[in-house]
C-alpha cells in the first residue's frame, strides 16, 4: 500500500523531470513547466542576492531595493507594475530572503506576456532616483515599525537566534534592517547594488501553468534577450566555523503575552551533505510535527501552548546556502521554567539518538512531510519560485520538487545520526520574556 | 490618486481571455440531511475536505473547546491514537469555530480517502469525545485565548462586533480565559450532542474522484450518523449599522487597529457583482482609493483594505487599517472621507474598467487549487448555491457597467451606516500633543 501511495504522485512527480531549461545569450536562465490542469500561470524571477549580501552599515538594503523594483522602470511609471498586473486580475509580490530575492506574479493565462514584459523592463532599467528612494524608505521604515517594533515576538526567533549563533555580519544581522540604516541609504548605493547583483546572469526566470512553451520562449527572447550581459559579483562569503554552543541570550519584550524559548543548532551544508541535511528536515517533523515526539510531553502535559520545529534558521527548507540551522520554538505556559522544557527536549532527542525511530514512526513522519509538499505543489506560484530558487541555490531546478523522493530515502539510522548532533554542547538558546 | 498611464505602444497586448473553466462537480443531499458537494480535480494527488456544522449562538467557550478537542491527537479511535490513524492516511484534520459554524478542514492522499472519511465518521459519532479532557487541557486553551486576546487585530474586531450587533450572537467576543476555565466537560459534551449532526451540515470534497461514486462512498461511510443540528437558525441582523463606535484601550500600543463595517447584500443577490467592483475601487485591491489616500498619499498606515465577510445572517464589507497611534483621529476621518468620496467623486470610467478587469481575472485565480475549490464549495452550499455559481458570477462581473457600480457605491458606502471598533492607545494623541 505504501509504495502505491508514492506512485500515485503522478502529476507532482512530473515536476522533477519536465522542466524545460535554457540560457539566453546574456546569461539569464529560463525554466518552463506546463501544468495544463491549473487554469492560471505564474511568472517568477529570482535573483541570487539577499540579506546576506548586505555589507555592515547597510542592514535592510536588500529588502529596500526589492521595494524599489516596484517604483517603475524604463517604460513603466512608479506604481505601474502593480497596476498593470492588477488590471488582468493578477497578484504580485516581492520577498527578500537570506540568499535570494523573489519577484512573482500569478495571472490568468492571457496576462503572461505582460508579466514577462514587466519583469524584463525592470531587469533592464529600474527607476532609481531620489523620489522613489525616499518613498520606499518611508514604506520600509513603516514595515519595520509594524512588524518588529509594534508586534509581540517581533522577528522571533530567527533574528534573535542568528544574532546569537553567528559572528559574521552577513549571517548574524537582521535583514529586516534598522531604521537608521534604511534612512541612510542613497541613490548611488542603489545603482551600485543594481549593477552588482541584478544582472541577467544572476537571475532565473520560471514560468509555470497553462502555457505554451514555444510562446514563452519567444516572449523571453523578445523582452529579456536585448538586456546586455554584465559581470556578476561572486556569491558573498558566508562560511564560519561551527563553534558549538553560544550559550543563552535573554531578551525582554514587554508586549509578549508569555515567555518563548528558541533552541538553535547548525545543520549539515546541503551542498556537501544533502543526505544529512534532509535527515534533519525529517527529524524536525519527527520532533515538532503534529505526531512529533515533543507534542505529548510538552503540549499534552501542559508545559507549552505552541511548538514548532524546522530547518528554518535562515530561510525555508532548501532555499539557502550554508550556514543554516534547525530551530525548535516553544511558547511556555505561565510558571513553566525554560530549563524544564529544555530538559524534555534533550531527553527526547537523546532517545532518538540512542535507539532511532521505529519503522512505523519514520513512515508516518515521511508521509506527513510529503503530503505537505504535495499540497504546496498545487500552487503554480510556489512551483515556479521553488524551481528558480533550486537553480540559484543548488544549481538544480528539480531539487525542490524532488523533496518527497529525498525524504523517502532517509533511514532510521540517518535520523539517529542527525539526532546525535543535536546536543546541549552544540545548541544556542534564546529566551524571550515579558 | 492614480498612477499615470503607461506610454502607449510599449505594453504588449493581452491575449484572449479564457472562458471560466470549472471542474466536473455535483451536489447531493443525503437522507440524513447532509449536503455533499463533490468536485473532481487532479492537480495534485491530494483530496481536500471541508465540513460545516451550524453552531450559531452556542456558548462560545464550549464551542471553542469542542473544536479544539475534536481531533485531539491522543484520543483513541478503535484503540489507536487519532494522530496515528490520520498520519497513516497522509491526512491532517483541524476544526475551527466562528459565529456560524464549527468547520472541519482536512486533506489526505487521494488514495486514502476511504480511510480518511471513516476516521472522520468515527470522530463525529463517538460519544466519548471529551471524557479524557482534564483541567490541564482547559488551562491550555485558556492560555491560547490569553495570547489571542493580546492581538490588536482580534480586539478591534471584537469591539466592532459589539458596536455592530450588540446582544445578537454575532456581537459576542471570543471566550476569555475565565469563561474557558468555568466550562465543564459536561458542557462540551452537551454541545457535541446538539451540533455534530448531519441535518443542516455541508460536506465538500475536492480530489480525483468520480462525483457520483464519491456521494455513494460518503453515504455508506456516514450511515450511522443521524439527527439535525439545533443551531441552524440565525436571528436577523439590521439592514444598516448606525455609526456606533467601540474602543478597546491598549496602553502604549504603537499601532492602533481600526475595523469598520458596512452591511451589504449577500452573494446571491442581483447587486452583488456591481458591489464587488465598487468595493475593489474603495479598498479591495492595491489600486484602491483607500490605499492611495491612507498609505501612498498620507503615509497613515502600511496596510489598509476592504473585503467582504459572509455570514449566515448576511454579508458585510469590512475595512481594516493599522494606523500610527498618534494619528488615530486623522486615520478615522480619512476612512470616512474616502467612503463619502465614493459618492462625491463618482467612480470614473477608468476606475470602473480597471476594477472590472481585475475582478474577472482575480475570480479565475481564486479557484485554481484543490483547497480553494473546497472552500468555495462549502461556502456556496451555506448560501444554498453550488459551484456553478462561479460560472454565473464570472459572467455577471464581466457585465457590470459604470452606472451599476456607481449605484452600488452610492447606496451602500454611507459613513453614517458604519460600525467601528478600535483597539490601541486611546491616549497616545493627547499624551503627545
Amino acid at each position: 500500500m505504501f509504495t502505491t501511495v508514492v506512485g500515485d504522485a503522478k502529476q507532482v512527480g512530473a515536476h522533477t523531470s519536465a522542466w524545460i531549461q535554457r540560457t539566453l545569450g546574456n546569461g539569464l536562465r529560463t525554466l518552463i513547466l506546463p501544468m495544463p490542469s491549473v487554469p492560471v500561470a505564474a511568472v517568477a524571477v529570482v535573483y541570487g542576492v539577499g540579506m546576506r549580501s548586505e555589507p555592515p552599515g547597510r542592514a535592510g538594503f536588500a529588502h529596500l531595493f526589492e521595494h524599489l523594483m516596484f517604483e517603475g522602470s524604463r517604460h513603466v511609471p512608479s506604481g505601474g507594475h502593480g497596476r498593470l498586473i492588477q488590471e488582468v486580475g493578477g497578484v504580485f509580490n516581492g520577498t527578500t530572503h537570506a540568499d535570494r530575492t523573489v519577484f512573482h506574479q500569478v495571472v490568468p493565462t492571457h496576462g503572461v506576456e505582460r508579466a514577462l514584459f514587466l519583469e524584463a523592463d525592470r531587469m533592464a532599467a529600474p527607476a532609481l532616483n531620489a523620489d522613489n528612494l525616499e518613498r520606499q524608505q518611508a514604506v520600509v521604515r513603516e514595515e519595520i515599525t509594524s512588524k518588529v517594533h509594534g508586534h509581540p515576538f517581533g522577528g522571533f526567533p530567527q533574528a534573535q537566534l542568528r544574532d546569537a549563533m553567528f559572528d559574521r555580519f552577513a549571517n548574524a544581522h537582521d535583514g529586516m534592517g534598522t531604521l537608521a540604516d534604511v534612512k541612510a541609504a542613497t541613490v548611488t548605493q542603489a545603482r551600485d547594488f543594481f549593477d552588482e547583483f541584478y544582472s541577467p546572469g544572476n537571475a532565473v526566470l520560471a514560468v509555470v501553468g497553462d502555457i505554451e512553451p514555444d510562446d514563452v520562449d519567444q516572449w523571453s527572447d523578445h523582452y529579456f534577450g536585448p538586456i546586455p550581459a554584465r559581470p556578476t559579483s561572486p556569491s558573498p562569503v558566508l562560511d564560519e566555523p561551527d563553534l558549538g554552543s553560544r550559550g543563552r541570550a535573554d531578551i525582554t519584550d514587554t508586549r509578549a503575552p508569555c515567555t518563548a524559548l528558541a533552541i538553535g543548532w547548525r545543520v549539515p551544508d546541503p551542498h556537501a551533505d544533502l543526505r544529512g541535511h534532509i535527515a534533519h528536515i525529517v527529524l524536525a517533523e519527527m520532533l515538532g510535527g503534529e505526531m512529533g515526539r515533543l507534542m505529548s510531553p510538552l503540549m499534552a502535559n501542559g508545559l507549552v501552548s505552541g511548538l514548532t520545529a524546522g530547518v528554518s534558521l535562515t530561510d525555508q527548507e532548501l532555499t539557502a546556502f550554508d550556514p543554516t540551522g534547525m530551530v525548535v520554538t516553544a511558547y511556555l505556559m505561565p510558571g513553566v521554567e525554560p530549563d524544564h522544557v529544555l530538559e524534555v527536549v534533550h531527553r527526547e532527542i537523546e532517545q532518538l539518538a540512542g535507539s532511532g525511530p521505529s519503522d512505523a514512526e519514520l513512515s508516518r513522519t515521511k508521509m506527513l512531510r510529503r503530503t505537505r509538499h504535495y499540497d504546496q505543489a498545487g500552487h503554480a506560484g510556489h512551483v515556479a519560485i521553488a524551481a528558480a530558487t533550486g537553480l540559484i541555490v543548488h544549481d538544480d531546478p528539480a531539487l525542490p520538487g524532488a523533496l518527497p523522493d529525498l525524504i523517502d530515502a532517509v533511514t532510521t539510522e540517518d535520523i539517529a545520526d542527525a539526532a546525535a548532533t543535536l546536543t546541549p554542547e552544540r545548541q544556542t538558546t534564546c529566551v524571550l520574556a515579558p | 490618486m492614480t498612477t499615470p498611464p503607461v506610454a502607449s505602444g510599449t505594453i504588449p497586448p493581452l491575449g484572449p481571455l479564457q472562458p471560466p473553466r470549472l471542474p466536473e462537480h455535483a451536489s447531493y443531499r443525503l437522507a440524513s440531511g447532509l449536503t455533499i458537494s463533490a468536485v473532481r480535480q487532479a492537480v495534485t494527488p491530494m483530496t481536500h475536505i471541508r465540513l460545516r456544522l451550524p453552531s450559531t449562538g452556542v456558548p462560545v467557550a464550549a464551542g471553542l473547546l469542542l473544536a479544539q478537542w475534536m481531533f485531539r491527537p491522543d484520543r483513541l479511535v478503535d484503540g489507536v491514537p487519532f494522530a496515528e490513524r490520520a498520519a497513516d492516511c497522509g491526512a491532517r484534520f483541524a476544526a475551527t469555530v466562528d459565529v456560524d459554524n464549527i468547520q472541519v478542514t482536512a486533506h489526505c492522499l487521494d488514495s486514502r480517502l476511504r480511510d480518511t472519511l471513516q476516521l472522520l465518521a468515527a470522530v463525529l459519532v463517538d460519544p466519548t469525545l471529551v471524557t479524557t479532557a482534564t483541567e490541564q487541557d482547559l488551562a491550555g486553551v485558556a492560555h491560547m485565548s490569553r495570547i489571542a486576546k493580546s492581538r490588536p487585530g482580534l480586539l478591534s474586531l471584537e469591539a466592532l462586533n459589539a458596536a455592530a450587533y450588540g446582544t445578537h450572537p454575532y456581537g459576542l467576543p471570543s471566550p476569555d480565559a475565565a469563561q474557558i476555565m468555568a466550562t465543564t466537560i459536561d458542557d462540551v459534551e452537551a454541545l457535541r450532542e446538539t451540533t455534530l449532526r448531519p441535518g443542516g451540515a455541508s460536506l465538500a470534497v475536492v480530489g480525483d474522484h468520480d462525483p457520483a461514486l464519491l456521494a455513494k462512498l460518503v453515504d455508506s461511510t456516514f450511515s450511522d450518523w443521524s439527527g439535525a443540528s439545533e443551531h441552524v437558525g440565525v436571528p436577523s441582523v439590521p439592514d444598516a449599522f448606525t455609526d456606533a463606535l467601540r474602543w478597546h484601550h491598549i496602553p502604549g500600543a504603537v499601532r492602533t487597529s481600526i475595523r469598520m463595517a458596512l452591511r451589504v447584500p449577500r452573494r446571491t443577490s442581483n447587486s452583488y457583482a456591481a458591489l464587488k467592483v465598487a468595493n475593489l475601487i474603495l479598498g479591495g485591491y492595491f489600486s484602491s482609493r483607500l490605499n492611495a489616500e491612507l498609505r501612498e498619499l498620507r503615509g497613515l498606515c502600511y496596510s489598509v483594505r476592504s473585503a467582504f465577510a459572509h455570514t449566515r445572517a448576511g454579508a458585510v464589507i469590512l475595512i481594516s487599517a493599522e494606523v500610527d497611534s498618534q494619528r488615530i483621529t486623522e486615520g478615522l476621518s480619512a476612512l470616512r472621507e474616502v467612503l463619502s468620496d465614493m459618492n462625491d467623486s463618482p467612480i470614473t470610467p477608468e476606475e470602473h474598467a480597471h476594477a472590472r478587469r481585475y475582478a474577472v481575472g482575480a475570480q479565475q485565480l481564486a479557484q485554481a487549487t484543490h483547497a480553494e475549490l473546497s472552500d468555495w464549495a462549502v461556502e456556496l452550499a451555506q448560501e444554498g448555491a453550488d459551484l456553478g455559481w462561479l460560472r454565473h458570477h464570472a459572467l455577471d462581473l464581466a457585465d457590470v457597467d459604470l452606472a451599476a457600480a456607481r449605484e452600488a457605491a452610492e447606496r451602500y458606502f454611507v459613513p453614517m451606516h458604519t460600525a467601528t471598533g478600535i483597539a490601541g492607545d486611546r491616549e497616545a494623541e493627547t499624551d503627545n500633543g
